[in-house]
């Protein structure tokens, strides 16, 4: 079930990954050697295989990649059109992959620690056995790539009852001008008892050679009664490839909402497992995307009710143009004995073309008898009825066409609580699809 | 609540009131499959030239084809060498001229059944039927009658013989050899099954029916049913099935394809209770059926309708191809799964003319330790301009060991179509229960009351002498499960 493709990837990856470790002596090569058995047994799936049925890794299994070198920097003018305005964070830089302390924010701060990943690998520290507990390496071909070459990434860890009123955001700027470069990062970010964190990634590109593979990994761990909030506004140049897995533990009384938010690449697949595992947990994993050209943007969820007691939601909404092409997986799971549980799922595309395709795949796997469930996809043109409304009250159809479509763009957006992030996200609709609507 | 758990054992010791063994003489082609057995079938049969052709042309894709595993199902591994592929009661042999000379072994199997083969019962003028006795067709009735308006109901091997150029013509249209691994072995070896045409603006005067009964042990039934809907024309056909009870697991592949012409309705409706296994999951059939219907013509419509409540594992997905412009495809389902049964059932619509439309309206309850899969396909192609789909997969659990899955997929590629999907989990509600005890009501009927209820959409859609029949299964398979 793998890709049998002209170019013999799997030497090319095995010369590279041998020749990472020789340069990277860290205490997590048996972590990254396992990983890359992982992808020497299963390489590239096909499409025979069910989950990638939709997803052609054709096009990434032809082409060398190679990771990054980290000589480059930026100055600090060139970063920042990539920051927010209005609002203070705590600001981490990663260019390539790598971290750029001088352009990051330094903090001193008894609730939170934040070292980079290589740090920690040069220190020895034993917190690295944390890595790949959540996200494992078998999990996908892009997980096992990512485990075998990411070169850094950060270590975040909030303190009991501490109360993070800045916001992080991680920067990731790809900015490598040689090409097939194959940027991996990884987080692990552990929430403790009762606090409170919100997170904000986002993906960029600047003067990067085409068609890079960005390969993300992102650990949340969510203790009792804690909150979190993670988002990710993805908008790297059109020619890449972008794939995260972003998995999450969240335990009794905790809280997780994550914003998935694609404006980039031509090719995005982001893999998530929320597992809900004490009870009173409540998760929220919500996504807006808006795809042109040729542009493909999949989202596999999946929402896993290990225990009862819990609530989850999603919210998926994406507009696409073009022929742009879209695909929801989202799975949610009801384990036995998991009662009292409440899940809903809601997933809408908007087609404005007639090349575009969405393919939704809204599934629910229970185990348990007293639950609640629902879920509900649609795919389709603009109310008739909304439309005719707002014509009826003297707005042009071009422009009742245009309030709706922005509408429902904007409708998950909404679930954002920091306010000049969710304002930004606003304006990166708009300008995404006045394109299309003007 | 000890009461419920005394009713949860009661239902779990019910025993399958159709699992007598009729002890009829049978002629059996020894286990196993090559292309001597499928020769010997189809000289047994009397077939003509093309169909040998076209049988040993399957099987040879069949050996290049892997039994497929996506399905949410646990399935042992099936050996198909052990399989008998053809049986028939020697009685048989020689083809029956009327109904008195049926072997009344048979007839009384079907009697106890409560499928009257005499024309004169209580059905009469009503529904026609064809019976299918293991791998053969025993007895058709009404064939006179509705000969006279010029329709066609026999067995599909009586077809192949008499009209053997509307067999050609029609065979594999819609499923082809190739189609998928269980099509394609039926393709090889079927043996029976019925065969319908409906020629042009004729509607059919009554409601035709096909009665499977697997009896023979260590056989598969392996039937085909070919339905030609001409111009203009209307038929409703109906199909039920039994088994006796074994401890080995017995294997059904069947084949149904449907063809509705220009401005046809078929109504196809499956009331399904093959032997589903005893409460530890040993025995039971393994149901594993493609049903495909093309609607070919303009304005043509099929819609199935099926009631699910038999079988060990079943796995099949009626499916409608909407190629005429302005056809619609319904598809009304309830699957009942209790023990350790299986079902992963579904549907199919794949919208390829303008302006067609679907309904899928599926019902699944799930009881004891089983697990029931909604699996269903919308696809909207690029040129199936306002298609129209309305999905709604509700699931019942009754019990806290079961499973219900919704594995929905919906592919749509163009702007004007809207396609929408639905589905729920949930279980009786107390509350729900507690109004209608209020009334007067046993908790027993109450149950029986609100899952009829929730059933109802689908259950309006059979034929008057089914819905009866499927209402009092349903009821049967819940007594006491209340949760």
């Amino acid at each position: 079930m793998a890709i049998q493709s002209k170019f013999d990837y799997k030497t090319h990856y095995n010369t590279v990954f041998q020749r990472f470790i020789k340069e990277n002596h860290c205490p997590l090569l048996d972590f990254r050697k396992r990983a890359f058995e992982h992808f020497e047994q299963h390489g590239f799936p096909n499409k025979r295989v069910e989950d990638w049925r939709f997803t052609s890794c054709y096009e990434i299994a032809e082409k060398p990649f190679l990771c990054p070198k980290d000589s480059t920097t930026l100055t600090k003018k060139e970063i920042e059109p990539f920051l927010f305005e209005n609002i203070d964070t705590i600001q981490l830089v990663l260019i390539n992959g790598h971290y750029r302390p001088e352009l990051s924010t330094q903090i001193d701060e008894q609730n939170i620690s934040i070292s980079s990943i290589s740090k920690l690998c040069e220190a020895h520290d034993t917190r690295l056995e944390k890595i790949g507990t959540l996200v494992s390496a078998e999990e996908n071909v892009f997980a096992a790539l990512n485990a075998s070459f990411f070169r850094d990434g950060f270590f975040i860890e909030v303190k009991q009852n501490a109360k993070i009123d800045k916001p992080i955001h991680i920067i990731n700027i790809d900015a490598d001008k040689d090409e097939n470069s194959h940027n991996a990062v990884r987080h692990f970010i552990s929430v403790a008892k009762n606090a409170e964190l919100k997170i904000v990634e986002s993906y960029h590109s600047h003067n990067s050679a085409p068609d890079a593979l960005i390969n993300v990994a992102c650990e949340l761990e969510v203790a009792d009664g804690a909150n979190v909030e993670y988002i990710s506004i993805q908008q790297a140049d059109e020619t890449h490839h972008c794939f995260t897995n972003i998995n999450a533990n969240v335990a009794e009384n905790g809280q997780l909402i994550t914003n998935l938010l694609d404006f980039g690449s031509k090719l995005v697949r982001h893999t998530q497992n929320i597992v809900l595992d004490g009870a009173n947990a409540h998760a929220k994993s919500c996504g807006t995307y808006i795809g042109h050209q040729r542009r493909q943007i999949d989202h596999y969820l999946y929402m896993d009710h290990a225990v009862g007691e819990c609530s989850s939601e999603q919210l998926f909404r994406g507009v696409l143009t073009d022929k742009a092409k879209a695909v929801f997986r989202g799975r949610v799971v009801v384990r036995p004995d998991s009662q009292n549980t409440d899940a809903s799922q809601s997933s809408k595309a908007l087609l404005l073309s007639d090349d575009a395709q969405s393919h939704n795949l809204p599934q629910l796997e229970i185990y348990a008898d007293d639950v609640r469930c629902s879920h509900g996809a649609t795919v389709g043109e603009l109310d008739k009825s909304s439309l005719f409304y707002l014509q009826s009250r003297g707005i042009s159809e071009e422009r009742a066409k245009q309030i709706l479509t922005v509408a429902f763009a904007e409708e998950v957006v909404d679930h954002i609580t920091i306010e000049p992030v969710r304002q930004k996200v606003y304006a990166l609709i708009d300008q995404n699809l006045s394109k299309d609507l003007s | 609540m000890s009461s419920n758990n005394e009713q949860l054992d009661k239902i779990t010791n019910q025993e399958y009131k159709y699992g007598f063994e009729s002890q009829v003489e049978s002629d059996t082609i020894p286990p196993g499959l090559d292309e001597n057995v499928i020769k010997e079938i189809s000289r047994r049969k009397g077939e003509p030239e093309f169909m040998l052709k076209w049988r040993l042309n399957a099987y040879s894709k069949w050996l290049t084809m892997e039994q497929p595993s996506w399905a949410h199902l646990n399935l042992q591994p099936i050996d198909f060498q052990a399989i008998s592929y053809f049986s028939s009661p020697k009685s048989a042999k020689e083809k029956p001229k009327n109904l008195d000379e049926v072997d009344p072994e048979i007839l009384d199997t079907y009697k106890k059944l409560g499928i009257p083969l005499k024309e004169q019962e209580r059905l009469q003028g009503i529904v026609a039927v064809d019976a299918v006795f293991d791998s053969v067709s025993v007895a058709t009735t009404y064939k006179d009658k509705l000969a006279e308006v010029g329709v066609i109901f026999c067995s599909i091997s009586e077809a192949m013989r008499e009209y053997p150029e509307l067999v050609e013509k029609y065979l594999g249209s819609v499923v082809p050899p190739t189609d998928n691994f269980f099509a394609s072995m039926n393709s090889a070896v079927f043996t029976d099954g019925s065969f319908v045409y409906v020629p042009p603006g004729v509607r059919c005067p009554m409601e035709l029916s096909t009665y499977f009964r697997i009896n023979a042990t260590n056989t598969g039934q392996f039937e085909r049913t070919l339905i030609i809907a001409d111009e203009g024309s209307y038929v409703s056909y109906l199909e039920g099935c039994t088994a006796p009870q074994r401890d080995e697991n017995q294997l059904h592949a069947a084949v149904v394809e449907i063809i509705a012409h220009k401005d046809a309705q078929v109504k196809y409706a499956t009331v399904q209770n093959w032997y589903p296994g005893d409460e530890n999951g040993v025995g039971g059939i393994y149901n594993f059926v493609t049903k495909r219907g093309l609607c070919k013509g303009e304005n043509s419509k099929i819609s199935w309708t099926q009631v699910e409540t038999g079988s060990a594992i079943t796995w099949k997905y009626p499916s409608v191809i909407l190629k005429g412009d302005n056809s619609v495809g319904t598809f009304h389902s309830v699957a009942m799964t209790n023990n350790l049964q299986q079902a992963d059932t579904g549907t199919k619509m794949i919208h390829l003319g303008k302006n067609t439309q679907s309904t899928i309206i599926s019902k699944g309850i799930s009881a004891g330790k089983s697990s029931n899969a909604y699996r269903g396909l919308v696809r909207v192609a690029k040129g199936a301009t306002n298609a129209r789909n309305y999905s709604q997969c509700d699931s019942l659990l009754i019990g806290d060991k079961c499973g219900a899955h919704t594995f929905p997929y919906i592919d749509v590629q163009n702007t004007t179509s809207q396609v929408e999907h639905e589905a729920t989990t949930s279980k009786i509600g107390e509350d729900q229960i507690f109004y209608c005890m209020q009334r007067g009501l046993s908790e027993e009927d109450a149950v029986s009351m609100i899952v009829n209820g929730y059933c109802k959409e689908v259950l309006q859609n059979l034929p008057m002498e089914f819905a009866v029949e499927a209402q009092n299964l349903l009821t049967l398979s819940l007594e006491g499960t209340v949760g």
